[in-house]
C-alpha cells in the first residue's frame, strides 16, 4: 500500500467515522447546530385568523405576514445549547379586522433589532433575551410577533430514519405586554422519507399534536386569563448533517378562551387559527 | 295724544310698518332664527361644567351598572329633567330593566336520534351551550337552515320554502361568500345578518326550539364545539369573569350550542359534505336549507341566573304638531362607566370617574334637555331624552329599550347619540352615520355652518362600539358625536378637569340645531343599510 492509498483510506475513514455520528445504520442522530458567526436567512410566512365573541359581537381579525429573519450563531453556551442572534431583515404584514385594514412595512423601531435564543440541540427554547432595546408600539407591535415566529420542533434524542417516530412533550413561556404565557404541546414526529430539498439532504419529518395554553397577567388594571387548546401539525424537512432546519410548514387551531375581571368583566372565547411556512434562503 | 306722535303717524313710511311687526312676529312664531338663538343661549358651559363635576365626581365610585352609585347618577339626571320642564314616560323618568349573570347548571345533553337509535354526545368535547342559551330542554326533527339568513333587502331568505316551527334548527356560522368582496353582505366584517345574536333571533321569529351551530367549513378550518367558555368547564377561568347580559329576553330563549366535527359528521356524512352544501349555497345565493331526513335530536341546556335590577333615565317634550307630535326623535347619551379597580394598591387612585367616558356625553344631554325644556316654542315633533345605563356591559341600556320601546319604534324617526365629547381638538367632533344616515349628514352640514366646528368622519368603524347601534339594527337613522379616543380612556385618569367643556357647549349647540331642524320638518329621513 503506497502512502497516497494510505492517505485516502485514512480520509474515507475519517469522513465514516465522522458519518456514523449523524448517520447510524440507515438513522440519524439529529441535533440543531450552529456554528460562531455562520449566517442563515429564513423567509417566514405566517396567516392568522381570530374570530373572537365579545359581548354578543363576533369579530374576525386577519393578520397575514411576510418576513425574512437573519440568524447569526454565537457557537455554544457552557451546557452546550446552541446560541444565536436573530433579527428581522425585512417585514411586512397585513392586518383586517372591523376597525379597518392596514398594511404595515418594516417599521423602524423593529428592523436590525437584535434578540437572543439559547436553544437546546433538541430544539427546546432555553432564554430569548434582548439584545437591542426594543420599543414596540402602535402597528409594530401588532407585526412584532413575527420574532415569535421562528419554530424549531423538537427533534428525537434517540438516532432516527425513515419509519421512525418520537412523541415530544415541552413547555414554552412567553412573556408579553404584562402576561405570562404557557404553551404546552404534545407532539408525536414520523420521519416518512428521505429526499433532497433545497441542495439539502433531508428528512422528511410529518408531525400532529395537542397544545394547551393557559397563561395570566394585568393589563389596565385588570386580571386576564387565558385558558386555551387546540390541534397543530405540519411537515419538517431536516438536513441532519448540517443539523439544519431547511423548510417548515404547520398549521394549528386553537380554541382560547380570554377572561377579563376588575375594571371590565368579560369571558371571549375565540378561535385562532395559524399557519406559519418557515423557508430557509441561499 | 302728544303733538310729535301725531305728526310721527302721519308721516308716510309708517304705511310699511305693519308687515315688518307681522315679519317680526313671524320670526319670532315660527320656530325660526331669532328663537333658535334665544334656545341655544340656554346652553351654558357653565352648567356642563356643574353637571360634569357630579357625575365624574369621586363619590359616583365610577358609576358601574348595576350599582347604588350609578342609581344616584340616575337620581340626578331624574331631577334636573324634571328641574327642566321634561314630562316623565307613562309615570316614570326611569326605564327599569334587569340584567343577570348566567351560570351553566348541571342538565346539558345532545342526543342525536336517527333510525331509533339513539347517540349521545359529550358536554365540551363534542357540544357547547353558547351564552345566549335559554334552560330549556326540547326534541324535534332536524332542519339544515343555512346561514340561517333573512335579508329581503338582498332578496335572500335562508328560511323560504321550509317550515322549522316546532323543529330544530342546524345553521351555518357567518355569511355568504365571506371571502368575495362583491357578496351582498359584508365578507369578513360581518354584517348584523353574520352575528349569531341576530340568526339566533331570526331563528326565533320563525318558530324553532331549538339550534345547533356549527363554524363553516369553506372559509374555517377549525369545526370545535365552540360555545361560551363556561367557568364550570373550564377551571382556570376565574368564576368572577362570567359578564353580565341582559335578563329581558329570558323567557323568549331556546337552548342553542355549537357542534363540532362528531355531530357535523352523523348529521352530514362528513365535514366535506357539509362544506359542498356551503360551496352550492355560496356559488348560486340560492338557500339550500332542508329537513335532515329521519334525523331527530334530543336537546337541553340549563342555566341558573341571578338577577339585579337598573335603569335607563327617560324624560320628554310632547311635540306641538297634532300629527307629527305621534313621531319621536330620541337624544341620548350612556351615564354609565366601569366602576373601581379591583385590588388596588393603598393609595393608588381606583376610581375610573369616567369624565369623558361619559360624563360628558351625558351633560351634553343635560344641557339639550335645559334648552329644550326651558325654551317656550316646543317642537313639531316630541323629542325624548334617554340616559343608557349599562353601555359598558354590552349597549345593554340601549338594547333594553330598543327591545322594550316606551314609543313605537316604527315612529322613532332619528337618533342622535353622545359618546366622549368632551375631550381633543376644542374645534374637532368626529361624526358617525355616514353609511346609515345621509340625509341626518347633510342637515349636521348644513347646521354646522352656524357653529363653525370642525367636522371629521371617522366614526363608521365605532358604529358597533356605542348606543346608536341598537337604533341601527332597527333601521333608525342616527348620528354620532365624539371627540375620539385618547390616552386616558377607560383608565382612573378620565378626570373632569380634563374635559374642555367649551367644546361640550359649541357641539350641543349644534346638536341643537340638527335635533330642532329634525323635529320641526315634515321629512322623513333614510336609513341605509352597509352594503
Amino acid at each position: 500500500m503506497n502512502s497516497k492509498s494510505f492517505f485516502s483510506v485514512l480520509m474515507i475513514g475519517g469522513v465514516l467515522v465522522w458519518g456514523l455520528q449523524t448517520f447510524a445504520g440507515g438513522k440519524y442522530k439529529l441535533a440543531y447546530k450552529f456554528d460562531k458567526g455562520e449566517q442563515l436567512r429564513y423567509k417566514i410566512e405566517t396567516s392568522m385568523e381570530n374570530v373572537q365573541e365579545r359581548m354578543g359581537q363576533e369579530i374576525q381579525v386577519n393578520v397575514d405576514g411576510e418576513s425574512v429573519l437573519l440568524l447569526e450563531g454565537e457557537g455554544k453556551d457552557k451546557d452546550g445549547n446552541v446560541k444565536f442572534l436573530f433579527s428581522v431583515e425585512s417585514v411586512k404584514s397585513r392586518i383586517q379586522s372591523p376597525m379597518g385594514d392596514t398594511t404595515v412595512v418594516n417599521p423602524e423601531e423593529l428592523i436590525g433589532k437584535r434578540r437572543r435564543m439559547v436553544l437546546s440541540e433538541m430544539g427546546k427554547k432555553i432564554k430569548i433575551e434582548d439584545v437591542d432595546t426594543l420599543k414596540l408600539t402602535g402597528l409594530a407591535a401588532q407585526v412584532g410577533g413575527q420574532q415569535n415566529a421562528l419554530q424549531f420542533p423538537m427533534l428525537s434524542r434517540d438516532a432516527v430514519g425513515v419509519g421512525s417516530s418520537w412523541t415530544a412533550a415541552d413547555v414554552d413561556s412567553q412573556v408579553n405586554q404584562g402576561m405570562k404565557i404557557y404553551i404546552r404541546p404534545t407532539t408525536t414526529y414520523k420521519v416518512d422519507a428521505e429526499l433532497d430539498t433545497l441542495g439539502y439532504k433531508c428528512l422528511r419529518i410529518q408531525y400532529k399534536g395537542s397544545v394547551k395554553m393557559d397563561g395570566e397577567g394585568q393589563q389596565m388594571g385588570m386580571k386576564i386569563v387565558l385558558d386555551g387548546e387546540g390541534e397543530n401539525e405540519g411537515v419538517m424537512y431536516f438536513a441532519p448533517r448540517e443539523g439544519r432546519l431547511v423548510y417548515v410548514d404547520s398549521n394549528s387551531d386553537i380554541e382560547m378562551n380570554i377572561a377579563l375581571t376588575g375594571q371590565m368583566t368579560m369571558t371571549m372565547p375565540s378561535t385562532i387559527s395559524t399557519r406559519a411556512k418557515m423557508v430557509l434562503l441561499k | 295724544m302728544m303733538p310729535w306722535l301725531k305728526s310721527f303717524f302721519r308721516t308716510r313710511w309708517i304705511a310699511s310698518v305693519p308687515p315688518v311687526i307681522a315679519a317680526i312676529f313671524f320670526l319670532a312664531f315660527s320656530g325660526k332664527l331669532p328663537p333658535l338663538r334665544d334656545a341655544l343661549n340656554l346652553i351654558e358651559a357653565a352648567d356642563i361644567r356643574q353637571h360634569l363635576d357630579f357625575l365624574a365626581s369621586d363619590a359616583l365610585m365610577g358609576r358601574d351598572t348595576p350599582s347604588p352609585h350609578l342609581k344616584k347618577a340616575a337620581r340626578y339626571i331624574a331631577d334636573r329633567f324634571q328641574e327642566y320642564g321634561l314630562a316623565p314616560v307613562q309615570g316614570s323618568y326611569f326605564q327599569k330593566f334587569r340584567v343577570s349573570r348566567v351560570r351553566l347548571g348541571k342538565e346539558n345533553h345532545l342526543t342525536v336520534i336517527r333510525k331509533g337509535e339513539e347517540t349521545p354526545y359529550r358536554l365540551k368535547k363534542d357540544f357547547m351551550p353558547l351564552d345566549l342559551t335559554g334552560s330549556k330542554a326540547v326534541e324535534g326533527e332536524l332542519v339544515f337552515v343555512g346561514y340561517g339568513i333573512t335579508a329581503p333587502e338582498y332578496q335572500y331568505d335562508d328560511y323560504a320554502g321550509v317550515d322549522v316551527s316546532g323543529k330544530i334548527v342546524v345553521i351555518l356560522r357567518h355569511e355568504p361568500r365571506e371571502k368575495d368582496p362583491e357578496s351582498p353582505f359584508a365578507g369578513r366584517r360581518l354584517s348584523p345578518y353574520g352575528q349569531i345574536k341576530t340568526k339566533i333571533q331570526n331563528a326565533i321569529d320563525h318558530g324553532a326550539i331549538g339550534a345547533l351551530i356549527v363554524s363553516d367549513p369553506l372559509n374555517h378550518r377549525s369545526i370545535r364545539p365552540r360555545g361560551f367558555p363556561w367557568p364550570s368547564l373550564y377551571p382556570n377561568l376565574p368564576n368572577d369573569a362570567i359578564p353580565l347580559t341582559l335578563a329581558l329576553t329570558e323567557k323568549n330563549k331556546i337552548p342553542v350550542v355549537g357542534i363540532g366535527k362528531k355531530v357535523v359528521r352523523q348529521l352530514f356524512g362528513s365535514v366535506d359534505s357539509l362544506r359542498q352544501w356551503q360551496k352550492r349555497i355560496d356559488a348560486t345565493m340560492n338557500p339550500l336549507s332542508r329537513p335532515l331526513a329521519g334525523i331527530r335530536v334530543r336537546l337541553q341546556t340549563q342555566t341558573d341566573r341571578q338577577d339585579e335590577e337598573t335603569q335607563n333615565v327617560v324624560g320628554w317634550i310632547e311635540g306641538r304638531d297634532r300629527r307629527l307630535k305621534q313621531e319621536i326623535l330620541v337624544l341620548g347619551a350612556h351615564y354609565d362607566h366601569v366602576g373601581v379597580l379591583k385590588n388596588a394598591a393603598a393609595g393608588m387612585d381606583s376610581i375610573y370617574n369616567g369624565a369623558d367616558d361619559n360624563a360628558s356625553g351625558t351633560s351634553l344631554l343635560l344641557s339639550l334637555a335645559s334648552a329644550y325644556g326651558r325654551f317656550p316654542t316646543k317642537p313639531r315633533r316630541s323629542v325624548l331624552f334617554i340616559a343608557f345605563a349599562g353601555e359598558e356591559k354590552g349597549l345593554f341600556g340601549s338594547r333594553a329599550y330598543v327591545e322594550q320601546p316606551l314609543f313605537p319604534l316604527e315612529q322613532t324617526v332619528a337618533m342622535l347619540n353622545f359618546d366622549m365629547v368632551g375631550r381633543n381638538a376644542p374645534d374637532t367632533v368626529l361624526v358617525g352615520g355616514v353609511t346609515h344616515s345621509p340625509d341626518l349628514i347633510r342637515i349636521n352640514e348644513r347646521e354646522n355652518r352656524f357653529v363653525g366646528l370642525e367636522l371629521e368622519y371617522s366614526l363608521e368603524p365605532y358604529y358597533t362600539r356605542s348606543d346608536q347601534y341598537n337604533f341601527g339594527r332597527h333601521r333608525i337613522p342616527y348620528l354620532f358625536y365624539s371627540g375620539g379616543l385618547h390616552e386616558d380612556y377607560h383608565q382612573v385618569t378620565d378626570h373632569a378637569y380634563k374635559i374642555n367643556e367649551y367644546k361640550i357647549a359649541m357641539i350641543a349647540r349644534l346638536a341643537f340645531r340638527v335635533s330642532w331642524t329634525i323635529a320641526n320638518t315634515e321629512e322623513r329621513f333614510r336609513f341605509v343599510e352597509n352594503r
